[in-house]
C-alpha cells in the first residue's frame, strides 16, 4: 500500500504534491518535502542498505547529517555518490540505489560474509592478505566494502563554483541560540554571515525537551528583525564542513542540488559556533537490525514528516529525553510496547504518561531478533533476574546527546568531559571562536538563552561594538530538565553477539576490546586499528560511546581517554566543488599576439609549460600529425621555416654589480662576455641540480639580459629573487622579468639570411658583422627589434624579438614575403624533434634531480677559473663518489624503422634486468630517414659504439651507444 | 589558508604570496672555506620546530618582497612578517 506509514495530517510535507522517484530500480512515491529516507519509510521499505563489511541488512538510523545506516548514489545526469539517504530531497524523476549491496539490499550476495563473520576480526584484511601481496586481493575485498560506484554520467548537468567573503562574525547553525547570536551580531551593523545546513527552519533546538509553543512565536519576531537587516547574508541548505587557520571557514552550499553546488570561503574575524547537539545510539547486542532507530529521527519523522514507519513500537533509552518521544507517538495514536530504561527508578519520572506503558527501569537489551526487519527484543535486570521478551515492529533509541564538537575541534578546540551531561562539551579555543547553545553544553532553554546573550554581549565589547540590550522572554513552564546516566555497554551481553559501535563501519565493541587487547590503547590507534570514526558519517552517533568502552575497559577516566579527533569534512562534500572552478576562468592560458593567426592556419595547439598556450604543429589539408611534424621538419633543414618563440623567459639584470650576481648564478664565465655577445650556461640551484639553462647576453655595460626555458620561468624567477633579496644583499642589481614584455617570431634555415636581407633594417645581417650568438637592436622593416643569433633547431636562426604589439604585423609580413623561399610555420613537436637530431638538452627529458652538466657533457659551461657559483660545491662534494654517473648518449636501432618508447629502461641483458640507464627522448628524424634517441647510460661517455637493450613496450631490443648528436655534428649550420 | 601581514601591502591572502622554505642561514661568503660537514649542514639540514618556527614567504603576486614569517606550527599563528633581509 502506498504511503502505509504516512500520518493523514501534520507534517511539513505538500499533500497535494505527489512525487514519484526510483530507489533500486522500484518507483516509490513521496510528496513534496519528502527525503529519500522519509519516503521510504512511508512506504513500508525497511531493509535500505547493507553493512560496510558483513554486508548486513540496515535502515534508517535518523533523520540527519548523522545517518549511519543508509548511503545512497544519486544516478544520471545529476549522478553524485554516498550521500546520507536522509540528506536528499525527493524530485520527480530521481534515481537512486542503495550502496553496498548486490542486486538489491534485501537479496545481497555478499552475505555470505555474515556466515564466515566470526573469521573476519578487526585487522583481519590486513593480517590474512598481507601474503603474497595486499594488491592480489584488493580488487575483490574493495568490490565487497566498496562505497558507491563512479556516477555513470560522465558529463553531470551540475554547475560547481566558489566563493570568497569576509565577515566580522560567522554564526553557524540557526538553532535558537544561533538565532540570538546572529540577531545579536547584525545588531551592530557589521557584516554577518549567518549559515545554516537547512533549507528554512531557523531557531530550533536539538534536543527535544525545549519546546514549547511561545518559544516558536518569539523564533519568528527574531527572523522578522534578522530578515531587515542588510549587514547580513544568510546562507541556507549550506554545510560548513570545515575550518582551517586562521578563522577560515569552508563551506558547501546545496540549495539547487543537481543545478548549481557552491564552495564557500568565509574568513570570519570571529566565528560563533552554535551547531546544537546529536542524539548517539546505545551500544546492545544486535542492535543494528533495520527498524531499530534513534528516538530524535524517529520524533523528526513523526513531526516533519508525518511518517511513523511501526505500529507497535518499543522505547530503549538511559536518558529522559524519550519522553517527549513517547507523547508525540501517543498523541498520534501508536501503540507503545514498553519504555525500557537502563536505570533504577527515580531518575526518570514516568508518572506523566498513562499507567498502562510498561517501564522497564534498571533493563538492559540482551538480544534482539528479526532478519529484514526489528521484530522481538528480550531484555533482562541489569542486576540480574529473570528476562522478559517483548514484540514489536519498531524499537527507538537513545543513549544521550553529544554536543557536535566537529568544527569546534578542527578548530584546534578543547574540550572536556561534562559527568552531568555524560558527554565532551567545548573549553577553550586557540583561534578567535566561541561556542553557544547545546553545543556549549547549556542543555536547558533559559540557560542555553542566557549563557549565549552573555557571550555574544562580551564578544561585541571585545570588539569595540556598541551593544543594545537583548530581551531573554519568559518561557512557560519547559519540560523536564536532561538527566542522563552514562551506560555505555550492555553489561550482561553474550560475548559472542555483535553490539555495534560504529554502525557504518561495522565496528562491534569485540573489536574495540580486540584492540585495546593487542596493545592498542590509544583511542587514534582504536581507530586506525577497527577503522572506528572513519565512515562517511564520521562517527557522529558512534564515537563518544567509543570513549566509555575504552574508559571502562582501561579504567582510564574519559578525559584521560578523549575523543577521536574530527577531521572534515564534517559530511561528505562533493568533488565537483571542490575541484571546480576549473580550467581556464580560474588558470586561463596564455597565449602569444598570433594565435588567431595560428588558428586560422591549421595549428593544433598544445599547453607547453608555464601555461602557455602554442602551436604543436600544423595541419595542412588531410595531413597526419607525422606528416605535418615530417614537412616542418624538412623545411627547417632543408629550406626556411619560421616559429613563436615568444614563451622564452626574459629577464633583465642590471646594476653596477650585474655580472658580479650573475657570476654566481650561472656555471659560465660572465666579466668576459662582449657587449653584444652571448654564452649559453647553466643554473644550478645550491644543491647542485640543473635548474634551468639558457643565454646570458651582455646588451652594454652594467646591463644583461638572459634568455631561458618556458617551462621553469616561474622558479627561476623565485631562485634569482631569493638570492639578490636574501644572500646577495649587498650587491647593487635590479632584476625585472620581461617574458611578457619582448615577444619573438624566429626564422631558421640555411635560406634565414638571404631572406632576412630582403627586409630594410639598420641591423647588419652579416656573419662578420652578426656572429652567432651576437644580440643587436635597431629596426626591422619599420618596427623597432631586438635580434638574437640563437639557435634551437642548430640551424641558422634569427630570433626577431619585438613589443607585443608588432608581433602580428611582422609575423604575417614574413610569411608573406617568405612564400618565394617556401617559408614553414613549425610548432613544438618538430622543434622537439630538431633538438633531438641535434642532441640538445631540455629539463625534463634529459634532466632530473641527479643529473649534474658534466654528465650532459656540458662540463664546458662549468667556468673552470671560476671560484664561486651556487651549486658548484655541491657537484664537487656529489662527484667525490666513485659510483658511476648517468650520461648522455644517443642510441640507435640496428633497423631504422624500429623506436625506442622514450622511458624505457636500458637493461644489461635479456637474462638480466639490471637497468643501467633510460631512454630520455626518441623521434623519427626524417633528415636521416630514422628513428634517433638520446638517452642516460652509465658512464654512457666510454661505451661509444657499445651494444646495449632497450627494454621496449614488446621485448628486449639491441641499440647501438653514439654521440648524442645525428645533425651537423661539427656545428658549421648554426654558426653559418 | 593564511593571512600574512605583509610589512609594505598589509594583510594579504596567501594565494597572493610562494611558500619558500624554512629558514636558512645566509650563503657563506667564503664557499670553499667551509668544511664538507659545515657545507651540509647549511645545504640540508632545516629548522623543522614543532611551535614557532621560522619560513621564507615571497609576496609574488604583490610588491615582491622576500618576507621572514614566523609562524607557529601548532596553531598556524602568524608572530611576526619582516624583510627578510632586515638585520
Amino acid at each position: 500500500m502506498l504511503n502505509k506509514y504516512r500520518l493523514t495530517t501534520g507534517g511539513a510535507i505538500d499533500r497535494k504534491v505527489p512525487i514519484k522517484f526510483t530507489f533500486n530500480g522500484k518507483i516509490i512515491e513521496g510528496y513534496l518535502g519528502d527525503t529519500v529516507a522519509s519516503a521510504l519509510l512511508s512506504n513500508g521499505i525497511n531493509t535500505t542498505g547493507r553493512s560496510f563489511k558483513y554486508h548486513r541488512p540496515r535502515g534508517i538510523i535518523s533523520a540527519g547529517l548523522e545517518e549511519a545506516g543508509t548511503f545512497i548514489e544519486v544516478m544520471g545526469k545529476k549522478g553524485a555518490s554516498s550521500f546520507p539517504a536522509t540528506m536528499v530531497p525527493i524530485e520527480e524523476g530521481l534515481r537512486v540505489k542503495s550502496i553496498n549491496c548486490w542486486p538489491n539490499p534485501s537479496v545481497d550476495f555478499g552475505q555470505v560474509m555474515q556466515l564466515i563473520s566470526p573469521l573476519i576480526p578487526s585487522g583481519f584484511y590486513y593480517k590474512t592478505f598481507f601474503q603474497p601481496q595486499w594488491k592480489t586481493f584488493e580488487p575483490f575485498i574493495r568490490k565487497m566494502a566498496g562505497l558507491a560506484d563512479i556516477p555513470e554520467s560522465e558529463n553531470s548537468t551540475t554547475t560547481y563554483d566558489s566563493r570568497d567573503t569576509h565577515c566580522e562574525f560567522l554564526v553557524i547553525g540557526g538553532g535558537v541560540a544561533g538565532l540570538v547570536a546572529a540577531l545579536m551580531t547584525a545588531r551592530t551593523g557589521k557584516r554577518v554571515v549567518f549559515v545554516d545546513n537547512h533549507m528554512e527552519t531557523f531557531g530550533n533546538w536539538s534536543l527535544p525537551l525545549n519546546e514549547s509553543s511561545s518559544i516558536k512565536q518569539w523564533v519568528q519576531t527574531l527572523m522578522d528583525e534578522l530578515n531587515g537587516y542588510s549587514n547580513v547574508r544568510i546562507l541556507t541548505k549550506t554545510m560548513a564542513w570545515g575550518y582551517r587557520e586562521q578563522n577560515l571557514v569552508l563551506a558547501y552550499e546545496t540549495r539547487d542540488v543537481g543545478k548549481r553546488e557552491l564552495a564557500w570561503r568565509i574568513r570570519s574575524r570571529n566565528v560563533i559556533l552554535s551547531m546544537g547537539c546529536t542524539e548517539r545510539g546505545l551500544v546492545f547486542p544486535h542492535n543494528d537490525r533495520p527498524g531499530i532507530m534513534l528516538a530524535s529521527g524517529l520524533l523528526n519523522y513523526c513531526r516533519n514528516y508525518a511518517v511513523i514507519p511501526g505500529d507497535r513500537i518499543i522505547l530503549y533509552t538511559n536518558n529522559n529525553s524519550i519522553k517527549v518521544l513517547a507523547k508525540a507517538l501517543l498523541e498520534k495514536g501508536k501503540e507503545i510496547v514498553a519504555i525500557i530504561d537502563t536505570h533504577e527508578e527515580g531518575l526518570s519520572d514516568y508518572t506523566d504518561l498513562p499507567k498502562d506503558i510498561a517501564v522497564y527501569s534498571g533493563h538492559e537489551i540482551n538480544m534482539t531478533t528479526g532478519w529484514n526487519r526489528f521484530r522481538t527484543v528480550i531484555a533482562s535486570p541489569i542486576m540480574g533476574g529473570k528476562s522478559i521478551t517483548l514484540h514489536g515492529d519498531l524499537l527507538a533509541v537513545s543513549g544521550g546527546w553529544n554536543p557536535n564538537l566537529q568544527l569546534w575541534i578542527q578548530s584546534g578546540g578543547l574540550f572536556s568531559y561534562a559527568d552531568e551531561l555524560a558527554t565532551f562539551v567545548p573549553t577553550n579555543s586557540e583561534q578567535n571562536v566561541i561556542a553557544v547553545g547545546s553545543l556549549a553544553g547549556k542543555f536547558d532553554f533559559t540557560g542555553e538563552i542566557t549563557d549565549t546573550v552573555q557571550k555574544i554581549s562580551d564578544l561585541i565589547t571585545t570588539s569595540g561594538l556598541d551593544i543594545k540590550p537583548f530581551q531573554i522572554p519568559e518561557i512557560d513552564k519547559l519540560q523536564d530538565k536532561y538527566s542522563i546516566r552514562p551506560y555505555w555497554e550492555s553489561e550482561n551481553a553474550d560475548v559472542g553477539s555483535k553490539s555495534f559501535v560504529d554502525l557504518m563501519n561495522d565496528v562491534t565493541l569485540a573489536d574495540i576490546k580486540l584492540a585495546l587487547r593487542e596493545g592498542y590503547d590509544d583511542i587514534e590507534l582504536v581507530k586506525r586499528y577497527t577503522t572506528l570514526g572513519m565512515g562517511l558519517d564520521q562517527g557522529k552517533t558512534g564515537n563518544v560511546n567509543a570513549s566509555g568502552i575504552i574508559s571502562n575497559a582501561t579504567g582510564k577516566t574519559l578525559d584521560e581517554v578523549g575523543l577521536i579527533k574530527y577531521r572534515s569534512p564534517v559530511s561528505p562534500v562533493s568533488f565537483g566543488v571542490l575541484g571546480k572552478p576549473e580550467g581556464e576562468i580560474v588558470k586561463p592560458y596564455k597565449t602569444t599576439p598570433i594565435t588567431k593567426w595560428n588558428r586560422e592556419n591549421g595549428a593544433v595547439l598544445y599547453e607547453a609549460g608555464a601555461n602557455w598556450k602554442r602551436p604543436g604543429y600544423y595541419l595542412l589539408r588531410d595531413e597526419s600529425m607525422m606528416d605535418a611534424i615530417n614537412r616542418e621538419a624538412m623545411a627547417a633543414r632543408t629550406g626556411l621555416a619560421i616559429y613563436d618563440g615568444s614563451p622564452l623567459a626574459t629577464f633583465e639584470v642590471k646594476g653596477k654589480d650585474a655580472a658580479r650576481f650573475l657570476e654566481l648564478i650561472f656555471t659560465i664565465p660572465i666579466h668576459d662576455i662582449p657587449v653584444g655577445m652571448g654564452r649559453y650556461g647553466l643554473m644550478l640551484t645550491e644543491e647542485g641540480f640543473i635548474l634551468d639553462d639558457g643565454v646570458c647576453f651582455n646588451m652594454a655595460e652594467n646591463w644583461y639580459q638572459l634568455s631561458l626555458s618556458t617551462g621553469n620561468v616561474d622558479l627561476v624567477h623565485q631562485h634569482l629573487e631569493k638570492h639578490l633579496q636574501y644572500d646577495f644583499t649587498h650587491l647593487d642589481v635590479t632584476l625585472t622579468n620581461l617574458t611578457l614584455q619582448w615577444m619573438n617570431a624566429t626564422v631558421c634555415g640555411s635560406k634565414a639570411r638571404t631572406f632576412l636581407q630582403q627586409f630594410t633594417t639598420d641591423i647588419d645581417l652579416t656573419p662578420e658583422a652578426f656572429p652567432f650568438m651576437g644580440i643587436r637592436d635597431g629596426e626591422f622593416n619599420g618596427i623597432p627589434a631586438r635580434i638574437a643569433r640563437v639557435s634551437f633547431t642548430g640551424e641558422l636562426s634569427f630570433e626577431i624579438n619585438v613589443r607585443p604589439r608588432d608581433l602580428e604585423q611582422l609575423w604575417e609580413i614574413l610569411v608573406q614575403r617568405g612564400d618565394n623561399y617556401g617559408i614553414t610555420p613549425i610548432g613544438s613537436e618538430t622543434n622537439h624533434v630538431l633538438r633531438v637530431e641535434k642532441g640538445f638538452i631540455s629539463l625534463g627529458h634529459e634532466v632530473d634531480g641527479k643529473i649534474d652538466p658534466i654528465d650532459l657533457g656540458l662540463g664546458w659551461v662549468i667556468g673552470k677559473g671560476k671560484k664561486d657559483f651556487i651549486g658548484k660545491r655541491a657537484i664537487e662534494l656529489n662527484r667525490t663518489s666513485k659510483l658511476p654517473r648517468k650520461e648522455l648518449v644517443g642510441l640507435v636501432s640496428r633497423d631504422p624503422h624500429i623506436q625506442f618508447a622514450e622511458g624505457s629502461p636500458l637493461v644489461a641483458s635479456e637474462d638480466n634486468l639490471f637497468v643501467e640507464g633510460h631512454v630520455t627522448a626518441s623521434v623519427w628524424s626524417e633528415i636521416n630517414q630514422r628513428y634517433v634517441a638520446l638517452a642516460l647510460l652509465d658512464d654512457g661517455r666510454t661505451r661509444m659504439g657499445d651494444k646495449v637493450n632497450v627494454r621496449n613496450l614488446d621485448g628486449i631490443e639491441a641499440a647501438e651507444v653514439t654521440k648524442p648528436c645525428y645533425y651537423d655534428r661539427e656545428g658549421t649550420k648554426l654558426r653559418s | 589558508m593564511l593571512i600574512i601581514d605583509c610589512p609594505f601591502c598589509g594583510p594579504r591572502d596567501e594565494r597572493e604570496f610562494e611558500y619558500c622554505g624554512p629558514y636558512r642561514e645566509r650563503r657563506p661568503d667564503k664557499m670553499d672555506n667551509l668544511s664538507a660537514s659545515d657545507f651540509i649542514d647549511y645545504l640540508i639540514v632545516p629548522e623543522n620546530p614543532e611551535g614557532v618556527g621560522r619560513e621564507f614567504w615571497w609576496h609574488k603576486r604583490g610588491c615582491g618582497e622576500w618576507l621572514l614569517v614566523v609562524r607557529d606550527t601548532r596553531t598556524h599563528q602568524i608572530l611576526s612578517t619582516a624583510e627578510a633581509d632586515a638585520e
